[in-house]
């Protein structure tokens, strides 16, 4: 029989005994030797060297008019941006821009901007832009542990640069959103206004549960979620200056110089943000009373007037049947956008009447949806009522509840 | 552990097969799993807790949703196999007064965890926050869990034949319940701790793997005397082993933490835990082949756990090389159908090793105890002797006095 370090026995006792006691201390030696080498690590900190990549993906320029022929698919958002040139769209690769321009913009944004571990907002030789991302709270520190929070989170579904193509993203649809357009669907701030920060907060800490896979983060304390929030706001910052410098250097040809055409894009973009922080808040709700009272049916009768009109506000022009057979469309990004389905209780943008209201006040001009700045504050809210009132058939009033949900 | 593990079992054929069956669908069910993690869609619905049937009429046609959907569809199924597993396990009981005070205890513990369940559901679109712990469902839970071990635990220290059995199938329905509240937690608080909950669901699907393989291999068939060598292994190679079992574990541990937060220190960990394990297998299946004994108590086992082993150092290499050897961060490497298979199946056979490691000491652990007892015991067939036993232990405790 062969011999063997396993077998039972005085000697091989005390063999196995010396042999466990050194591979013990051998191992207990490398653990300090490791934990010396590799610390405890974290893996929220961004590696030094790790820069924002170029961009490479297309940029789309110009929408179809046409509405698409159906809705998005899971994983296949690069095909259907390269078939918005052959639906009347514009598209461009920024690899068409020349490597010199490319070389410039990318030592800009990285001036301008930094990198992942060390993010910042300034311009060389000029300190207003240094003063206005501070106004608006967007410092080198808060953005530091902001970026530590947005990779822990976020940086998965929405990508390193925010470009929306995070790898778990490429199983998602709705796709995660792309802030490099430095749009927003749901601003109360107005038409094609940039976002202030509690709408920022608002999604964040919310999510858009049933609609999309944006989880929400209310569980994460409000200090985090605001940081969260103003790495959004530096990405998309960033994310637009490049955008725009590329689009003006693909679509002009003789284009200027790319560092001073970025730098004005930077100033005009941060004032955009700055300017959206002072918007006027939105008008408080009036006191309709509770749902099926006299008041709020007679406001929902009138918002169901407006909603069903066929002039004006037509409304049933894109959410056919009241959302249940809505009018496909392109948004700016080049995906496909589907107008709301108000028989459903979610909605994207959030469910209170103010939310409600900035969307109707102010449209989502991301996806075409516009604004109606010529309706009273009343008939805003008139719609808000019928809006809201439209998944709860119960209270809808008499005559309507049968057209909105009519028997089969 | 000095003593060999007690392996007089009366537990009837069909047992055995539910427990093969339980362990197997929860392998399929560890495949589901993985898959969710290869394709990060852990959080694909983001609704917890749900009925079953919900699983049927809410869903989307998208990759990820089916497969994290199919999960969940599995961890309903081996719940369902685990209860009627440890119903059985408990009619095997002899005495039976304690077998339906069990039963009941089971029967409790399962509702009040259903209870459970259901406030919560009722609290599902409440901020959490702002949710109300059901304490009556927690209780109630707690009164079965306290009735089924108060039972399992007594038959123990009365030495009745198969308590270690129920004890251990008491566990796993316990483990599995532990299991799905891990992972329904990691989506309702995904934002606190989501990523460390997915990380510690992982580890905790080993345990309840292990626990199911461990009532599998227990409750089969022992060898007889006959086809036994006269003399039984190494007692030190069975320790050996379950070291190497627990070993693999810890490896296993800090696979599930790359998986999901790769530090840099788990990284250097999961390497050298790998060479270490690796030798003490290499070890541990060398005697195993040396030793006639050994051999053939081990069976097919030692060969299957030689081909995962070489299996997995090569799909290691390879899901290191596709996840750390990029030109990008680790969590930014595009998801393709390529290094999600190879991940998937490193982590999967890192399970089939842990398994079969653990076959492996059991089967090792058993000896002689097991080769004296006559071949009419037959540990697979419900026979009336094991009945007249138990009921002779029944009267023995009822009347005072010793069993005959």
């Amino acid at each position: 029989m062969h011999s063997t370090p396993l077998r039972d026995g005085p000697r091989t006792t005390r063999t196995v005994s010396k042999t466990v006691l050194v591979v013990a201390l051998s191992g207990v030696l490398l653990s300090i030797i490791t934990v010396a080498f590799s610390g405890c690590g974290s893996q929220s900190d961004y590696p030094t060297h790790l820069a924002f990549p170029s961009r490479t993906d297309r940029l789309v320029l110009k929408i179809p008019e046409i509405a698409p022929p159906g809705p998005s698919s899971p994983g296949k958002l690069e095909a259907e941006l390269a078939e918005l040139d052959g639906r009347g769209g514009k598209t461009a690769e920024p690899l068409t821009v020349s490597a010199e321009a490319r070389s410039s913009l990318d030592q800009f944004l990285r001036d301008s901007f930094g990198t992942p571990a060390a993010p910042t907002i300034h311009l060389i030789n000029d300190d207003g832009v240094t003063a206005m991302a501070e106004r608006m709270g967007l410092t080198s520190d808060s953005l530091t542990e902001a970026g530590k929070l947005f990779r822990k989170h976020c940086q998965g579904c929405h990508g390193l640069p925010g470009d929306g193509r995070g790898p778990a993203g490429l199983f998602i649809n709705p796709y995660p959103r792309d802030f490099r357009r430095g749009s927003f669907k749901f601003v109360s701030t107005g038409e094609g206004m940039k976002p202030r920060r509690p709408d920022l907060l608002r999604t964040i800490t919310e999510g858009m549960k049933g609609t999309t896979a944006m989880p929400s983060f209310g569980l994460q304390p409000e200090q985090e979620r605001e940081l969260l929030a103003k790495y959004v706001t530096y990405l998309a910052i960033r994310g637009q200056v490049e955008f725009q410098t590329l689009a003006e250097q693909v679509s002009v040809s003789g284009a200027g110089e790319v560092a001073h055409f970025a730098s004005m894009r930077l100033k005009e973009v941060l004032a955009e943000w700055e300017k959206a922080e002072h918007a006027p808040a939105l008008p408080t709700a009036p006191d309709d009373g509770e749902p099926r009272s006299k008041t709020h049916e007679a406001a929902v009768r009138r918002g169901y007037e407006l909603f069903t009109a066929k002039t004006g506000t037509e409304c049933l022009k894109c959410h056919g049947e009241f959302g249940r057979k809505p009018l496909l469309r392109y948004d700016i990004w080049g995906t496909i956008a589907r107008p709301a389905d108000f028989t459903a209780t979610n909605l994207k943008g959030g469910t209170r009447p103010e939310d409600v209201f900035a969307r109707i006040r102010g449209g989502i001009a991301a996806v075409g949806m516009p604004a109606h700045p010529n309706l009273s504050e009343r008939q805003v809210w008139d719609l808000v009522r019928f809006v809201r009132s439209v998944p709860y058939p119960r209270e809808l009033p008499e005559g309507i509840q049968e057209v909105v949900y009519p028997k089969q | 552990m000095t003593e060999p593990l007690d392996t007089f079992r009366p537990v009837p054929r069909w047992l055995h097969m539910g427990a093969i069956l339980a362990a197997a669908s929860t392998l399929l069910l560890l495949v589901l799993g993985q898959l969710v993690t290869s394709f990060r869609a852990g959080m694909a619905d983001p609704i917890w807790p749900t009925e079953p049937w919900y699983l049927f009429s809410n869903y989307k046609l998208d990759f990820g949703y089916l497969v994290e959907h199919t999960h969940r569809i599995a961890a309903f199924t081996v719940g369902g196999l685990v209860i009627f597993l440890v119903l059985g396990l408990w009619w095997t009981e002899p005495r039976q007064t304690a077998r339906w005070i069990a039963i009941v205890g089971v029967l409790v513990l399962i509702a009040g965890f259903g209870e459970f369940h259901r406030g919560l559901m009722a609290q599902r679109n409440v901020s959490p926050t702002e949710v109300r712990i059901p304490l009556i469902s927690v209780i109630v839970t707690a009164i079965g869990f306290l009735i089924v071990f108060g039972v399992a635990i007594s038959q123990m220290l009365l030495g009745v034949g198969g308590a270690s059995l129920r004890i251990l199938g008491s566990t796993a329905l316990v483990a599995v319940m532990i299991q799905g509240l891990l992972g329904g937690f990691r989506v309702k608080l995904n934002e606190l701790v989501g990523t460390d909950l997915a990380a510690l669901h992982g580890i905790f699907a080993q345990v309840v793997l292990s626990l199911l393989v461990l009532l599998a291999v227990l409750t089969e068939e022992p060898l007889t005397p006959s086809s036994l060598q006269s003399v039984a292994p190494s007692r030190l190679l069975g320790r050996w082993s379950i070291g190497l079992t627990a070993l693999l574990f810890v490896q296993i541990v800090w696979g599930a933490i790359i998986r999901h937060n790769p530090t840099p220190l788990t990284q250097r960990l999961h390497f050298l835990t790998a060479f270490l394990a690796l030798a003490v297998a290499v070890l541990i299946l060398r005697a195993v082949f040396t030793d006639p004994s050994a051999s053939i108590r081990v069976g097919v086992i030692g060969w299957v756990l030689s081909g995962l082993l070489i299996a997995q150092l090569c799909l290691g290499v390879e899901a290191w090389m596709m996840k750390f050897g990029t030109y990008t961060l680790p969590e930014l490497v595009p998801i393709t159908l390529e290094n999600a298979t190879i991940r998937t199946l490193h982590a999967l056979i890192g399970s089939g090793i842990l398994i079969s490691a653990l076959a492996l000491a059991v089967r090792l652990m058993r000896t002689s105890k097991s080769e004296t007892r006559t071949p009419s015991t037959n540990n697979i067939d419900w026979t009336e002797q094991t009945v007249a036993q138990g009921r002779a232990l029944e009267i023995a405790a009822r009347f005072g006095g010793n069993a005959p």
